[in-house]
């Protein structure tokens, strides 16, 4: 009961406060001050309390990305364990219908897009889909890293049999599933070097020109998602590097501070690098396949996992 | 095996994979300059300190280690970043022959020598598995880009990483060199690509004074 | 033994002096005399090494049958090329052309060049073989290049790209059949010493062999020039001075061969003599030949055409290797390198005399020159394989072993692009005899030492297709037989 209790309070309390964590570091790198930590939580308040405004040639399909979108991204993030070994709600086999609930958010997101019939929301919801057929075959080898020495499909009994810790590396296989899942995380939740979530110029944008005709309520259920689904990925690619023990106060601190950690990181790249062309992208992303790939023959010529 | 030499051949990998997706030459070469610091850092990671308080071997290990670290990393990109600002040659001829390609070949050419390394070379106890797959598909990654290589200096860059793979496949099957190979690896690598270096000046020189006369024009006069 | 150690000593002393002379004939002069005192140490230690194998340097040295076979070859078409060189740079001395820098960098080249090529066949040490392969390559790169117009500099960069590269695989292929080899060796067996990998051979693992054996023939195979790695050789044997044409074509494609030849019989052990090498060596022949039919159909440069003809021969020699027909292989080299020779001198000559390679500008060859369009003429048909020299002999000779093993579909296959070799090859020269001269009048004559660099190889060359000496047939079947593995 504990258990369960406590991963829906990280599922509800955390995820804006990272987002906000990321943004507080670039700020810090910048040498601005910055908005406060708890900025993305105001402007999701602010947002909820709006009205909507829904465009006469849109249908249902419009109003109804923003809501899947985010409840697909709740259901994943109900079976990742968080903090623990394994998620109060996993079951067998639920790495492959973590994927598919991210890819089912996503795809929601790009019908409502073209639902608005606008060229800019068409544009984006294209590049979107683009992106995503590159990024899922690095997720799907990074899980396949990670599944394959377990003999299951769960996140339980694949976190369950990773080797004992040699400081903050396990094992090759592993750091290369680690770096694809990275690239995945960066590209899923449009940050840079694959989008800019900041930028301006809709031609440039991938993710935020989908939804630039949401408003109110579902602007905000957008954002909440967008947080959530850092949040997920960070937390798979945490319990892969991290070992996260099954105690009740260690594993939650080791998972807060490495969820911070990669809060941090995504700061630090965003500060230091700058956004892909649009041509180049695709490369990015192929490099995390290829990389995944490695991984998965490491896993196979190494023997250990 | 320390998980340690499994990370550094990974290292190596990894920048094949980088060499092979950029078409900028000067970070071709400073990612080449990168690989050769970590096949330095390759026998100490194998053998362990350890060896270090060994007193015959030490002299030996220490001169191959130095030495691989001098000419690797530092004065042969030293030479090339040279060559490439006298030649003015900054990118791949051609920079939009298409990378993705080249980098999902890379990665195919990795497959392969995963394979050829399961196949044909079992790994033997005590070594890393990582090993000939390594040293394989940098020789591999070497070859596609000394083939595809458009200007001269892309060239030279694809051998050096050739000869970078065969550095690791050699330290890995034999363990260290008899000093014989390893001074003939030294030094074919040094003078190689010395000459290599004067002919990119030379025929960059040529090809500016628009003096490349065909080598097709039979005879001519001269014998 | 001594003498081998004098036999790698002379050519470098020889190349650090004549980087510090002066005078540019004295240079040639210097190659003259340092190359026949080769022959001289040659001649002491070859006999003795056929008889029982030599070593030196604690068995890192070793002279053997098979070594001393080719290291006879390769100081005798040295001796010959150094002469030819002598006369031909000597009228560029007197024009200022062959200035002093160039004759000092050809100089330490040339002799550099035959040390590398003696350490070839010397070392036992397999690293030894291919640090030496390789400093092959970069003392003849140095040639090649050696007047440094745009041309010449291209050829010697793409020779020395891809022949770096090939010789990159054959360091593999040595560290692969090494890394087996320590797996095996026991005791005072090294791994890297070649008699003590013939003998560790047996307990060897075959696939690990098999995969070395593959790198090691494309990697030598590019630098003999099997196709298809052979596309360097044209342009650099074009390319290059006559005399280094001469001795690249002559022998440097030899000693690649040699080292290829070499671990056939390791090979052979490994596998219980199954013939695995030659499904690997027949096809690279066979498609050496037939790549070389269909270049030199088109070519008009004669020296390029003579060097597409050293990938036929070289073809030849690998199918003979795969076939078995060992004394036919090492035979058809001595062959091929005496009239490969002749030919670059008398090309040497002719583009001398008329101004011109191109074998469509050359007219009344016989008429003009006589001495050189008769040795070109003669040096074709022997290489085309027509009676009565070596050449023909040992093309025929491989022939008969190829249909007595059984292989009658191969051997049909090299003797029809033999054939056609012959045709196309005859071709330019005979309308380069035939065709009416232009303009009128005699070249300047040549001089007795001219006639002996042309007429006493050919001479050699049809006696030895006629008439076998006692000691030739001695050294080759105890060449072969360490070949064999024996």
């Amino acid at each position: 009961m504990f258990d369960v209790l406590m991963h829906l309070a990280w599922l509800i309390l955390l995820p804006l406060p990272m987002l906000g964590l990321v943004t507080v570091v670039k700020s810090w790198i910048a040498g601005r001050r910055g908005p406060p930590l708890l900025q993305p939580f105001h402007d999701v308040v602010k947002l909820l309390r709006k009205g909507a405004v829904y465009s006469r040639t849109t249908t249902w399909v419009f109003a109804a990305g923003p809501v899947v979108a985010l409840s697909s991204t709740v259901l994943a993030g109900l079976i990742v364990p968080m903090g623990s070994p394994s998620s109060p709600f996993g079951f067998s086999a639920d790495v492959i219908v973590f994927a598919y609930l991210l890819g089912l958010g996503r795809f929601f997101t790009m019908t409502a897009a073209l639902d608005t019939g606008s060229a800019f929301e068409g544009m984006g919801a294209s590049r979107e889909g683009a992106f995503a057929a590159l990024a899922e075959p690095a997720l799907f080898l990074a899980l396949m890293i990670l599944c394959v020495p377990a003999g299951g499909m769960s996140f339980g009994e694949a976190f369950a049999v990773l080797p004992a810790s040699h400081g903050l590396l396990r094992s090759p296989g592993l750091l290369l599933a680690a770096l694809a899942l990275g690239v995945v995380l960066l590209a899923e939740t449009s940050r840079i070097p694959v989008d800019d979530p900041n930028t301006h110029l809709e031609l440039t944008m991938i993710h935020e020109v989908m939804v630039l005709d949401h408003g109110g309520p579902d602007l905000a259920f957008i954002q909440i998602g967008y947080a959530l689904k850092l949040f997920v990925l960070g937390s798979v690619i945490v319990h892969l590097v991290l070992p996260i023990p099954a105690d009740s106060w260690t594993g939650p601190a080791a998972f807060l501070a490495g969820q911070a950690g990669i809060a941090v990181a995504v700061g630090i790249i965003e500060s230091v690098m700058a956004r892909l062309r649009l041509s180049r992208v695709p490369q990015f992303l192929i490099g995390a396949c290829v990389v995944a790939a490695v991984g998965v023959l490491v896993l196979f010529t190494g023997g250990r996992p | 095996m320390s998980l340690d030499a499994d990370l550094l051949l990974l290292l190596v990998i990894g920048i094949d994979l980088f060499i092979g997706s950029t078409s900028r030459l000067g970070a071709r070469i400073r990612a080449c300059a990168l690989q050769g610091l970590v096949l330095a850092a390759l026998p100490l990671a194998i053998q362990g300190t350890g060896v270090l308080a060994e007193g015959e071997r030490i002299v030996h290990t220490v001169l191959a280690v130095g030495a691989t670290l001098i000419l690797k990393a530092v004065v042969i990109p030293i030479f090339l970043l040279r060559a490439m600002r006298r030649s003015g040659v900054r990118r791949e001829a051609d920079p939009e022959h298409s990378l993705h390609l080249s980098l999902l070949l890379c990665g195919v050419l990795v497959g392969l020598s995963f394979w050829i390394g399961a196949v044909m070379l079992p790994p033997q106890a005590g070594s890393s598995p990582l090993g000939v797959p390594a040293g394989l598909a940098t020789m591999l990654i070497g070859l596609f880009l000394t083939i595809s290589g458009r200007t001269e200096l892309t060239q030279v860059i694809g051998y050096m990483v050739l000869e970078n793979g065969v550095f690791v496949i050699g330290q890995r099957l034999l363990g260290e060199f008899p000093l014989v190979v390893e001074l003939g690896v030294l030094l074919d690598v040094l003078v190689a690509v010395m000459l290599m270096a004067i002919l990119v000046v030379f025929t960059n020189r040529q090809h500016e004074q628009g003096a490349d006369v065909a080598a097709e024009t039979v005879g001519g006069g001269a014998p | 033994m001594i003498v081998l150690w004098l036999l790698l000593a002379l050519p470098v002393a020889g190349g650090v002096v004549a980087a510090m002379i002066p005078s540019p004939r004295a240079v040639l002069l210097l190659c003259v005399i340092g190359a026949l005192a080769e022959v001289v140490l040659a001649a002491l230690v070859v006999p003795a090494a056929l008889d029982a194998p030599v070593f030196a340097g604690g068995r890192q040295l070793m002279l053997d049958a098979l070594s001393a076979y080719h290291l006879g070859l390769v100081v005798v078409v040295f001796a010959f090329s150094s002469v030819f060189a002598l006369r031909y740079f000597g009228p560029l001395v007197q024009d200022g052309t062959f200035s002093r820098g160039t004759a000092r960098r050809f100089g330490a080249a040339w002799f550099g060049f035959l040390a590398s090529m003696v350490m070839v066949l010397l070392a036992n040490n397999v690293g030894l073989l291919w640090v030496a392969m390789e400093t092959t390559t970069l003392a003849s790169a140095l040639l090649v290049c050696l007047e440094f117009d745009p041309p010449s500099v291209k050829a010697s960069w793409t020779y020395m790209m891809i022949c770096s590269v090939g010789i990159a695989l054959a360091l593999l292929g040595t560290f692969l059949l090494c890394g087996e080899a320590r797996n095996v060796t026991t005791g005072t067996e090294s791994p890297f010493l070649w008699t003590d990998l013939v003998r560790a051979a047996p307990r060897m693992r075959p696939g690990g062999v098999k995969l070395a054996f593959l790198f090691l023939l494309v990697g030598y195979g590019t630098k003999a020039g099997l196709a298809p790695m052979h596309t360097w050789l044209p342009d650099a044997h074009g390319q290059a001075p006559t005399p280094v044409s001469a001795v690249l074509s002559g022998v440097l494609l030899n000693c690649a061969m040699y080292a290829i030849s070499r671990f056939v019989p390791v090979v052979d052990a490994v596998t219980g003599g199954d013939g695995w090498a030659s499904t690997l060596l027949v096809p690279f022949g066979l498609v050496s030949i037939l790549v070389a039919v269909a270049f030199i159909a088109h070519e008009r440069d004669l020296k390029r055409l003579l060097a597409y003809c050293s990938i036929e021969h070289t073809g030849i020699i690998a199918l003979a290797l795969g076939l078995g027909a060992m004394p036919a292989a090492l035979f058809h080299t001595l062959g091929h390198s005496i009239a490969k020779m002749v030919a670059f001198f008398s090309v040497g000559f002719l583009a001398r005399q008329h101004g011109t390679r191109d074998s469509q500008a050359i007219s009344g060859m016989l008429r003009v020159s006589p001495l050189a369009g008769m040795g070109l003429l003669l040096a074709v048909l022997a290489l085309a394989g027509a009676p009565p020299f070596s050449l023909f002999m040992s093309e025929l000779w491989v022939a008969i072993e190829g249909v007595e093993q059984g292989h009658t579909a191969v051997v049909v296959a090299f003797l029809l692009g033999v054939a056609v070799i012959a045709v196309v090859l005859l071709r330019p020269v005979l309308g380069m005899v035939w065709r009416p001269v232009a303009k009128g009048g005699r070249a300047a004559g040549l001089g007795w030492i001219d006639w002996l660099l042309v007429a006493a190889p050919l001479a050699v060359l049809g006696l030895l297709g006629l008439w076998m000496p006692a000691l030739l047939t001695d050294a080759l079947n105890k060449a072969a037989a360490i070949l064999r593995g024996g």
